[in-house]
């Protein structure tokens, strides 16, 4: 008996890796921002079928600075995926240091139709372009399946590291370096404007004048209402 | 002929008044002012460096044979900036100060009966003189160090922009 399978998620996740399943992919629409593969087969048994995700969430990729990876598998198909393992091998220990989080990741059981996130921070060694590659990720379909089912994350693709000194430079507010600017420039102006003013008000009776004429002026008015 | 040659000597003789009177006119400032002038400006030029190696992110090693010869440069247009500033002030400020400088004068010299008017004049002319000279001084070395530090921030920061548009300075070789 043949069956015809509508697996439905968020087109936001697309381009994805579809793992390899029992069954044939017949059709794939996009409706109001919404993902449909459907997929046809034999109705001999209930299986898993497990989409993923691989994304790298920072707007800017920054030498010496966090870079968040996340990870997300979703189980389309009709029964749990046991014994899932992601492997992710694109990040050379040359280029990456790994600051929180695991390469290597394993779930005992995915349920079917829930979804699995996993994050990893890595910290670029140097600046430069970088290939985000797909992390593996291998399952067994079923409980009593004979062998494990092997597949891709969806891949990020070609992104470029800043420079350090770049981006510093470009979004860096630099708060204590210009408060130190600050004070530095501080006795340069404040101590000769200090000096010239204080000379200034000891001479200058051109504000005491103009004053002592507009009271005059005031009183006079005043006592001669 | 020696009555010519007489005359001329009594002529070349300055007394203190015009000598003061010279000194009031002339464009060249005394070795203190010159002094503290570039000192002034030397102080003032070394500044921008923590500007262009802190916040433009310069390296001072690569940079450094620019930002000597830049100081050097600076340290010299702000003092013969204070110069000529010093200049223009200082007939503004003796024709401003003219009249509180007598009533004070005036007032110290009142006493003293041994003075004669001419005496009295030339104290007040000196008097004059020096607080045009101290309050010209200070305001120059003043608008000149605020008017040098607004325009090199606002340069330094059109310059840069223009110099660094990318964000983007990736090297040709991938990882």
């Amino acid at each position: 008996m043949e069956f015809v399978s509508t697996i439905r998620c968020s087109a936001s996740f697309f381009p994805m890796t579809l793992i390899p399943c029992c069954g044939h992919l017949e059709t794939v629409q996009v409706k109001d921002n919404e993902l449909f593969i459907s997929v046809t087969g034999e109705e001999t048994e209930k299986t898993a079928r497990l989409l993923s995700t691989k994304n790298v969430m920072n707007q800017y990729l920054v030498e010496g600075k966090d870079i968040i990876i996340e990870y997300k598998i979703y189980n389309v198909g009709e029964s749990a995926a046991t014994d899932v393992k992601l492997k992710e091998e694109g990040f050379p220990e040359t280029d990456f240091t790994v600051v929180q989080g695991f390469l290597d990741v394993q779930w005992d059981r995915i349920a079917p139709k829930t979804n699995v996130s996993h994050a990893i921070v890595m910290k670029p060694l140097r600046y430069g372009f970088v290939n985000f590659t797909a992390a593996e990720l291998t399952y067994l379909p079923r409980e009593d399946a004979p062998e494990r089912l092997v597949g891709y994350t969806s891949a990020p693709g070609k992104s470029g590291i800043i420079n350090q000194k770049d981006f510093e430079r470009r979004f860096s507010p630099h708060v204590l370096d210009w408060l130190v600017f600050a004070i530095m420039t501080l006795p340069s102006l404040g101590i000769p404007y200090m000096l010239w003013y204080s000379s200034k008000r000891k001479y200058d009776t051109s504000v005491s004048i103009y004053l002592y004429f507009y009271i005059s002026i005031y009183l006079s008015i005043y006592l001669s209402i | 002929m020696p009555g010519g040659h007489g005359s001329s000597s009594r002529h070349h003789k300055l007394t203190r008044e015009e000598e003061l009177l010279l000194q009031d006119f002339s464009r060249n400032v005394s070795t203190k002012s010159s002094a503290l002038f570039y000192g002034n400006a030397m102080i003032i030029s070394v500044i921008p460096i923590w500007l262009f190696w802190r916040i433009h992110q310069m390296d001072v090693y690569e940079s450094a044979i620019l930002f000597v010869l830049g100081t050097i440069l600076s340290c010299y247009l702000v003092a013969f900036a204070y110069k000529n500033v010093k200049f223009v002030l200082k007939h503004k400020v003796a024709q401003k100060r003219e009249a509180a400088v007598n009533m004070e004068m005036m007032k110290k010299l009142a006493e003293d009966k041994k003075m004669n008017k001419k005496e009295k004049d030339e104290r007040i002319l000196w008097k004059k003189n020096e607080v045009a000279d101290y309050e010209a001084t200070t305001f120059s070395i003043f608008y000149n160090n605020a008017l040098y530090l607004t325009l090199l921030i606002t340069i330094s920061f059109f310059m840069l922009k223009s110099l660094n548009a990318t964000l983007y300075p990736f090297s040709s070789t991938s990882f």
